[in-house]
């Protein structure tokens, strides 16, 4: 087993709103190991973003980190000081947006940027970075990299834009990268080639990636091992393996059968009726139990314990993934 | 073609749905809305402020006989340029009138000029602003020179040259303003008509079949006019700024009428002798101004964060 | 010209919706004499057959026209060239009032929800908007009528007096919905119905549009980028790309077959959700959609072929049947060996051309 370079545990993140304190993190464990590749999935406000942001300390007023330990290589991130924490943002852990357009400022050219983002993160001279870049840029397989480096943003196209952010982000040399759906703004075809790069990419430089995104589909292609969160919690953590051919958890199994696969003809797809919990006044027990087909008593009182984040486990009281990997 | 929307049955359905139609009521409705807005506009303390201050204003202005001890005209022989007494409270001007029931009196001519010019501008340039924005192609070339035209003069120059073409009265000043400001709301409103325009909901309108000056008054400027009421309540401190400049330059309203301008102006030069005849004046300018812009930027920012919340 | 498919084709009659030879040019106008320097050919000669009870997808990438084409069906956009026939009436051939009439019989469902009801009314405004428009029904019918509508779309009476802001995007989904179908249209066009939802409401709206079909004996043609979505959920499908359909057949046909480079290609970008799905053989395109005011010549889809030859930039080729597929292709055998798993020939067929022009964005 290889070294773990993350261990967020029991992290709770709260916000305040005129209705009360919103848990939007109630207690999550995720570990991420070196050069491995995490999904971390979810529907639109589970939390996904905000454990992002969280990790990156980017988290503004009313917003605060209310308790767990963040721990990266060794080292709480949670009460290091903005400073220090500036020092790690960009240089030990970078995040790539889902719109390229919020880390290319439209007004410089592309070298403008690369070069001193890459020099400032790296410590190096200009000359240098600019070696850097190109190099990146040629990862990334773009054609003319002197070309990309003397344009500017609005003369590449979306996807091209999407690719000079991860050579950017990429020649900072970080240790994780955290992806917050770079793909999902690009064109199917256009996502596919993306994809690829960018596994090619992380695979020959060994790196870590938070990879966060509502695309199961995603997901699987990308992933070694997947965090399902529900409503701010972890419902399920496991390899892709376990999340796809052995779902425990409801939410994972009914997710799982609400997508379509464009491989495959398929009978009416499932539903999951219902809406995602108010998350300043969520469910007691188990939050997802007012949706859940297979809830019993217990699941309107209990809360189930949370997942370690660390091998395939489920956060429900009905279901264990014991007796599921066996069957 | 046949049309189809015949076919629905609207007795049967009234029959069937009638009670639940009946237990809708009132909910949502546009009071309970507005009930909502105030509630967050009160959180905001400087707007607050503001609204205060304004109500006082207008309360004065209202119940100035009432409140002032002298008629703004009445002539004291006896006490010239007098220093502030008891029977004088902001003292008397050069021809021994008493300056604070001139001061009060004039609230009235600062109010009236404020929302009356306003309004003016507000209505002409909500109109045309929306029409340039939703028609685009020539109307709205035409729109946007006539707006540009009058954001080339400054509003002092503009009101010069038109106080002094026509006759200086309360009606030109009047005017002078609405020219001057009506292309702020035009611009705004064309710019929001512009972006609204691309949003699917007037697409939607106009899939349904909705004539154009239906969607412009039902979709188009409802929409665009929130925006606009907060330029307005901000514009309308320099409504009454621009103003006291054109009676302080004597091209606007006439003297006796007790417009703080001109008292302003009358003080002037007795500014080291008689400082209480510009000061009490200068300052009712300045609160007024002030509680205006208190209250536009409560305005704005109870409506920008919703704004923003749509993304 | 031939019916898009056999299926429908065969049993209803004249289509409910033909398309024929339908072109949409924009000029693009420069500097202050706003001369015309050039042309954005967003449509650029689409025919489209759509029969009663079809569930027809018109698919493509950013830029292939697909909403442009929904606009002018939709009469928001006046067409340059071609027509639009519905239930056999030509819609130039109608007064504006027939027109106005003919607006009731098609209606639409935007992607985006949010920005498809206006912030301020309520959703009760916004249902009965069209009711009060084209009907002579009092107050409370028509408030009946709203409130059975929003018990059809899943939402009870108590949603009446709530605002768009109020409403989670599915909730907006479903007003909009309710919106569409309020005055029983016989056609609705579909633009990305889904696409800004959450995976599990997705699921819930597109179950929604089944059951609101059967019950208002709808047809929809929808217009989307999602091929998954398309597969579970249409019955024919047109694939789009710069303007211009490229390959035409019934849902089955499609997927199990796909006859046209692009549309193969377009089918194996779809991340598919199962870790043990083998994306060895699948093709990925070079570049991305050229700008539609500048199509390359002949076959449109050419620069990015991974089979084409040098005849493929000379002519665009007509439709021809393959199979049930109708397909804008010349080089359709040898396309098919781009989708056989593990084959050599799909492995050598995975570098790009060499027809592909230079300092092409790849």
């Amino acid at each position: 087993m290889s070294e773990k370079l993350v261990e967020i545990s029991d992290l709770k993140t709260t916000f305040e709103t005129n209705s009360g304190t919103v848990e939007a993190l109630r207690g999550i464990n995720l570990t991420i190991d070196e050069g491995e590749r995490v999904g971390l999935v979810g529907e639109s406000g589970s939390g996904k973003s905000v454990t992002a942001r969280s990790i990156l300390q980017l988290i503004d007023s009313p917003g605060e980190i209310a308790g767990g330990t963040i721990s990266f290589d060794g080292r709480d991130l949670v009460g290091l000081s903005s400073r220090e924490m500036q020092r790690v943002r960009g240089r030990d852990i970078t995040m790539i947006f889902q719109d390229p357009s919020m880390s290319l400022d439209p007004v410089y050219s592309i070298r403008n940027q690369m070069v001193e983002a890459i020099g400032h993160n790296r410590n190096i001279g200009d000359q240098r970075a600019e070696e850097i870049a190109v190099e990146y840029l040629e990862l990334v397989d773009m054609p003319n990299p002197e070309r990309v480096l003397s344009s500017y943003p609005h003369e590449l196209s979306g996807g091209m834009k999407q690719r000079v952010s991860i050579a950017m982000t990429l020649g900072f040399n970080p240790d994780l990268v955290i992806a917050d759906e770079p793909t999902t703004a690009l064109d199917v075809t256009v996502q596919k080639k993306v994809l690829e790069i960018f596994k090619d990419v992380v695979e020959r430089e060994d790196l870590s990636v938070l990879w966060i995104t509502h695309n199961l589909g995603v997901v699987a292609e990308f992933c070694d091992r997947i965090a399902v969160i529900y409503a701010g919690e972890i419902v399920e953590y496991g390899t892709v393996y376990d999340i796809f051919d052995r779902p425990t958890h409801p939410y994972t199994r009914e997710l799982l059968r609400t997508i379509p696969n464009v491989q495959r003809a398929q009978e009416e797809l499932r539903v999951i009726e219902g809406t995602v919990p108010n998350m300043a006044d969520p469910p007691d027990g188990c939050t997802f139990h007012p949706r859940c087909p297979d809830a019993e008593a217990r699941c309107e009182t209990t809360r189930p314990e949370s997942v370690d984040g660390d091998h395939h486990e489920a956060a429900c009281l009905v279901h264990d993934t014991q007796t599921n990997d066996r069957e | 073609m046949e049309s189809t929307t015949t076919e629905i049955d609207w007795e049967a359905l009234e029959e069937e749905w009638g009670e639940e139609v009946d237990e809708i009521g009132s909910a949502g409705s546009r009071l309970q809305r507005v009930k909502y807005f105030l509630v967050d506009l009160s959180t905001h303390s400087l707007s607050v402020v503001g609204a205060v201050l304004l109500l006082a204003v207008v309360v004065v202005a209202v119940l100035a006989p009432l409140l002032a001890p002298y008629s703004p005209s009445e002539i004291d022989p006896g006490a010239v340029r007098a220093p502030p007494s008891a029977a004088h409270p902001f003292g008397t001007d050069s021809l021994g009138r008493d300056v604070f029931s001139r001061v009060i009196f004039g609230s009235r001519i600062a109010l009236q000029i404020a929302v009356t010019s306003m309004g003016i501008a507000f209505l002409f340039g909500t109109v045309v602003g929306a029409l340039g924005g939703y028609y685009g192609e020539n109307v709205d070339a035409v729109v946007r020179t006539a707006i540009d035209t009058t954001w080339a003069f400054p509003a002092i120059i503009m009101g010069l040259a038109l106080a002094s073409i026509l006759e200086p009265n309360l009606t030109t000043v009047l005017i002078a303003i609405a020219l001057v400001f009506w292309g702020v709301f035009a611009r705004l409103v064309r710019g929001e008509v512009l972006s609204l325009r691309e949003l699917d909901f007037i697409k939607a309108a106009e899939a349904i079949g909705l004539s154009d000056r239906k969607i412009i008054s039902r979709h188009l400027i409802p929409n665009a006019i929130v925006p606009a009421f907060v330029v307005v309540t901000l514009q309308m401190g320099n409504a009454i700024a621009v103003a006291a400049s054109l009676s302080y330059l004597g091209l606007g309203v006439q003297p006796p009428t007790p417009s703080w301008g001109i008292m302003l102006s009358s003080g002037q030069q007795y500014i080291t002798s008689a400082w209480w005849m510009s000061v009490f004046p200068g300052l009712a300018i300045v609160v007024v101004i002030m509680s205006f812009n208190f209250l536009g930027e409560g305005l704005r920012d109870t409506i920008d964060p919703k704004l923003e919340d749509k993304r | 010209m031939t019916e898009s498919n056999t299926k429908a084709g065969a049993e209803s009659g004249p289509p409910i919706l033909a398309v024929r030879d339908l072109k949409k040019h924009y000029p693009i106008k420069e500097g202050i004499l706003r001369r015309q320097t050039g042309t954005v050919k967003a449509v650029d000669g689409v025919d489209l057959d759509v029969h009663r009870g079809d569930i027809h997808a018109i698919v493509g990438e950013s830029g292939c026209g697909k909403s442009t084409l929904l606009e002018t069906l939709l009469g928001l956009e006046e067409p340059t060239a071609g027509t639009v026939k519905y239930e056999g009436t030509d819609l130039d051939s109608l007064t504006a009032r027939e027109q106005r009439a003919l607006k009731s019989e098609v209606q639409i469902v935007f992607q985006n929800p949010e920005s498809s009801l206006d912030p301020r009314d309520t959703v009760g405004q916004i249902i009965s908007e069209p009711l009060h428009l084209h009907t002579d029904a009092t107050n409370r019918q028509v408030d009946a009528r709203v409130v059975s509508l929003l018990d059809d779309v899943g939402l009870g009476p108590e949603y009446y007096g709530r605002y768009p802001h109020e409403l989670s995007g599915g909730q907006q989904q479903r007003v909009a919905i309710a919106r569409a179908i309020s005055l029983n249209p016989s056609l609705i066009l579909l633009d990305e119905p889904t696409s800004a939802l959450d995976v599990s409401v997705q699921s819930q709206i597109l179950k929604l549009l089944r059951e609101i079909k059967t019950e208002y004996d709808l047809t929809y043609v929808m217009v989307t980028h999602d091929l998954s979505v398309v597969r579970h959920f249409a019955t024919d499908v047109s694939v789009m790309y710069l303007g211009n359909v490229i390959e035409s057949a019934s849902v089955t046909d499609l997927f199990d077959h796909p006859k046209h480079p692009y549309t193969q290609a377009l089918i194996s970008a779809v991340p598919v959700p199962d870790p043990h799905y083998d994306s060895e053989a699948d093709i990925t395109l070079p570049g991305s959609v050229p700008e539609p005011d500048d199509p390359p010549e002949g076959c449109r889809f050419h620069p990015r072929c991974p089979v084409a030859v040098d005849a493929c930039s000379e002519e665009f080729p007509e439709f021809e049947e393959h199979e049930g597929n109708r397909v804008r292709c010349i080089r359709v055998e040898e396309a098919e060996k781009l989708g056989a798993p593990g084959s050599e020939d799909a492995a050598d067929l995975k570098s790009p051309s060499t027809t592909r022009p230079a300092g092409e964005d790849r």
